[in-house]
């Protein structure tokens, strides 16, 4: 159970992407909290500081990379979260962005979820 | 030391009427050769307000013609004497003085001009320092034709609306005379010295309005009714003292005089206006030019322009639009060309020359050809029918080389600015395309992540899960599958609905067993739905369509109400009989559609410009949905209803009542 004690915030407008995600860090321990939209995903990093945030970047009411800053924003424990951003978008501009930006990893979709873990132990490890 | 003279800078071939013009042209391009320099061929018009000769301005035309195809550059303007006029030309193509190769002709006959000195004496002292003076001599000599007594008069240049102004002109003035005498009957001896002036006013204002000869025929009218009336013997032309007989030459003698002078005016006058009402449609011409249209259209308006400036006729031939070597007579169309004259049209496209009219090939044309070149290349030829007044008038043959120009110039922009266009318009189509390509990838992929995602957790950890989590993982997998293939489907629909691949069946099926089948296929992704039948709906109606593709706009429809709206919520199904045809609406209870979104969501571009989406695979289905109705003749639109929540009408123009027969809205 590597992931107890930890929370992981999900930001992602598509539910079966969210779906397995839960089922997947919640069985390893982790408490998860979902956000299909930018607006909840930033109310709810303010809310619950978590360890990680897995970010989508096309999401309907704003644009992932928008909120980047602002999830990467010191909480008040003067701690910042990892944020992985899993996306569609190959592009290298926008990694280079999403990376410019804060992100600490950035992952294309479709993924294995073994390649998702591989990721976010190593970063939750780091944190 | 030796003083070298300044090499000459300009060559100047002066052109007129002569036959043998050729020998001079000739020797000006020696000359230029020698010098390596351009050469100039320049004709001067004196205003003759009283000759028209046109033979003599057919020659001149035909020699600058000849000059401009040995390379010269051709001026033809018009200056009060010529000296002046070369001297003016000299200046104004020169920078700083500098010497100048004048070739000019002289006959015989114009080098014992008693009044005038020869025009090499005249210009000797106006001319920069250096300049030489060759002088070319001609053997033959234009001789004017023989002219019939009414050509000599211009009776044919009469018209009867002047001359009864020349009449009506004399009238008034006699009928002034009179009132005065009645008005002052003792002034007699006023009268009779004023008479004169009177008819004189009258022949003057005549003359400055419609020329010479209306001037003329109203003061020898004057003259007549002055002998007649006034002068004693009265109502006798005869004349009893020498007085009189003087007075009334005099009369005759300062009124012709004056006419001549009025008239001189007239011409100018009229020249003038004709100068501006040529510059108006050379500025019409260029405006239709700035508008982007159609080669077509813009040849057109020319027409209607040139036609005006002008005053004659003119045909345009441009290279056709799928052969470009081929020319074909684009405006007016059918006009009859001689053989002499299509042989000219010919010439005049594959040598870029100027045949027909007045040139040396092909000079019985009614027509003459011009190409209209624009430095790069030759964009067709323009006929223009040359009639007298156009062969003759300098400022129209200038003006005709300015308008040739002209034209050229705004066929190549017109081409330009539709390459421009086309350019644009297929970096559009690129751009699209690729935004199309990147959305469609999208489309692909999220469904694809959830099923690999889902997969892989329920390999990696599937041991460990419980069991209801593991059915989930398996269901979403399979869902997303689905939603997969139905995206696959609707690309592929679009892609042939779009080529015309796609052949739509006529059938007459029954909405509601339409329905019906479509809500079975949904029966998982609308567990949480209710679907509603109004129950105005008449079961038994029947449209015509293809039930599998309409099966699939149906889909769509119902797919998008049962994404868009909560669980639990109802989806209503209604339809009624309309003017337009079968009406049928799906009305969910969802938020509804923002009035800005109502177009937009039918375009399968829109979402292009959202990178993501909040539901995968729904892109292309309204816009299939719409190419489907469409294509059937039918339609799809979306609004909001009033009680709240979206609703899409389909309407279907072929229905019928059961068993019926077939009904068209």
């Amino acid at each position: 159970m590597g992931l107890r004690n930890k929370h992981i915030l999900t930001i992602d407008d598509t539910a079966s992407i969210r779906t397995f995600l839960r089922i997947s860090l919640q069985a390893q321990g982790a408490t998860v909290y979902e956000a299909s939209t930018a607006e909840e995903g930033e109310r709810l990093c303010e809310e619950i500081k978590p360890d990680l945030i897995v970010l989508d970047l096309g999401l309907p009411d704003k644009d992932g990379l928008d909120i980047l800053p602002l999830l990467k924003k010191k909480n008040a424990d003067n701690k910042t979260a990892a944020v992985v951003v899993l996306t569609v978008r190959k592009e290298s501009d926008t990694r280079q962005q999403a990376l410019a930006l804060g992100a600490d990893a950035y992952i294309t979709k479709p993924f294995l979820m073994e390649e998702l873990m591989e990721v976010i132990d190593e970063k939750l490890e780091r944190h | 030391m030796t003083h070298t003279p300044p090499s000459p800078t300009l060559i100047i071939a002066c052109v007129d009427e002569n036959p043998r013009m050729v020998v001079l042209l000739r020797a000006a391009k020696q000359k230029a050769k020698e010098l390596g320099i351009g050469w100039q061929a320049i004709h001067i018009d004196q205003p003759k307000y009283m000759e028209k000769n046109k033979e003599k301005a057919t020659l001149i035309l035909q020699n600058l013609t000849l000059a401009e195809q040995m390379g010269a550059i051709v001026y033809h303007f018009e200056a009060h004497s010529i000296a002046k006029g070369i001297a003016g030309f000299v200046s104004r193509m020169q920078a700083r003085p500098g010497a100048v190769f004048m070739f000019i002709g002289e006959t015989a006959s114009n080098r014992l001009t008693i009044f005038k000195k020869p025009l090499s004496v005249q210009l000797s002292p106006i001319l920069p320092q250096g300049s030489i003076i060759e002088i070319i001599t001609f053997t033959t000599q234009f001789i004017p034709p023989r002219r019939t007594w009414d050509e000599r008069l211009w009776i044919k240049d009469i018209s009867l609306v002047s001359m009864i102004y020349a009449m009506l002109s004399v009238a008034s003035a006699t009928l002034l005379i009179e009132i005065v005498d009645y008005l002052f009957p003792y002034a007699t001896e006023l009268q009779a010295r004023n008479k004169p002036i009177v008819y004189m006013m009258a022949s003057t204002l005549i003359a400055g309005r419609f020329g010479l000869m209306a001037g003329l025929v109203s003061a020898v009218a004057g003259f007549v009714i002055m002998d007649f009336f006034y002068i004693e013997p009265r109502y006798s032309l005869m004349l009893q003292n020498a007085t009189d007989a003087m007075s009334l030459g005099l009369y005759l003698v300062a009124s012709v005089l004056i006419t001549l002078f009025a008239s001189r005016n007239h011409v100018q006058n009229s020249r003038l206006r004709k100068q501006v009402h040529r510059l108006h449609s050379l500025f019409r011409m260029y405006r239709a030019s700035l508008s982007q249209r159609s080669r077509q259209q813009v040849v057109e308006d020319l027409y209607q322009e040139i036609q005006s400036a002008l005053g004659t006729d003119i045909i345009f031939f441009l290279p056709a639009v799928d052969n470009a070597g081929q020319l074909q007579m684009v405006y007016p169309k059918n006009m009859a060309l001689t053989e002499e004259e299509t042989k000219a049209l010919a010439l005049s496209w594959e040598k870029a020359k100027v045949t027909g009219y007045g040139s040396v090939h092909y000079p019985l044309s009614r027509y003459r050809f011009k190409p209209l070149l624009t430095g790069v290349d030759n964009k067709g030829v323009i006929a223009i029918r040359i009639n007298e007044t156009l062969a003759l008038d300098p400022a129209t043959s200038q003006l005709l080389g300015t308008t040739v120009d002209h034209i050229a110039f705004i066929l190549e922009r017109v081409e330009l600015g539709q390459i421009m266009e086309k350019n644009v318009v297929s970096e559009e189509r690129e751009k699209l395309r690729s935004m199309l390509l990147s959305s469609v990838s999208h489309d692909l992929k999220t469904p694809l992540a959830s099923v690999i995602g889902s997969l892989s957790v329920y390999r990696s950890m599937g041991q460990s899960l419980p069991e209801e989590q593991r059915v989930i993982l398996i269901n979403t997998a399979l869902e997303e599958a689905q939603r997969l293939d139905s995206f696959i489907t609707n690309i592929l629909d679009m892609t042939r609905i779009e080529t015309g691949k796609i052949e739509f069946k006529k059938e007459w099926i029954k909405p509601l067993d339409m329905f019906k089948a479509v809500q079975k296929r949904l029966r998982e992704r609308l567990k949480d739905h209710t679907v509603v039948y109004a129950p105005s709906n008449n079961n038994a109606i029947e449209v015509c369509t293809d039930s599998v593709m309409t099966s699939q706009v149906l889909q769509n429809v119902l797919d998008n109400a049962g994404k868009y709206t909560p669980p639990g919520s109802v989806i209503n199904i209604g339809w009624h009989v309309s003017q337009a045809g079968l009406v049928v609406e799906v009305h969910d209870n969802g938020i509804g559609i923002p009035e800005s979104h109502r177009e937009m969501i039918f375009d399968k571009y829109t979402r292009l410009k959202r990178q993501d989406s909040q539901v995968a695979g729904t892109g292309l289905g309204l816009a299939i949905s719409r190419s489907v109705m469409n294509a059937q003749k039918g339609s799809i639109v979306a609004g909001n209803h009033a009680n709240g929540g979206a609703v899409f009408t389909l309407t279907f123009p072929l229905w019928r009542q059961g068993e019926e027969e077939m009904k068209a809205a």
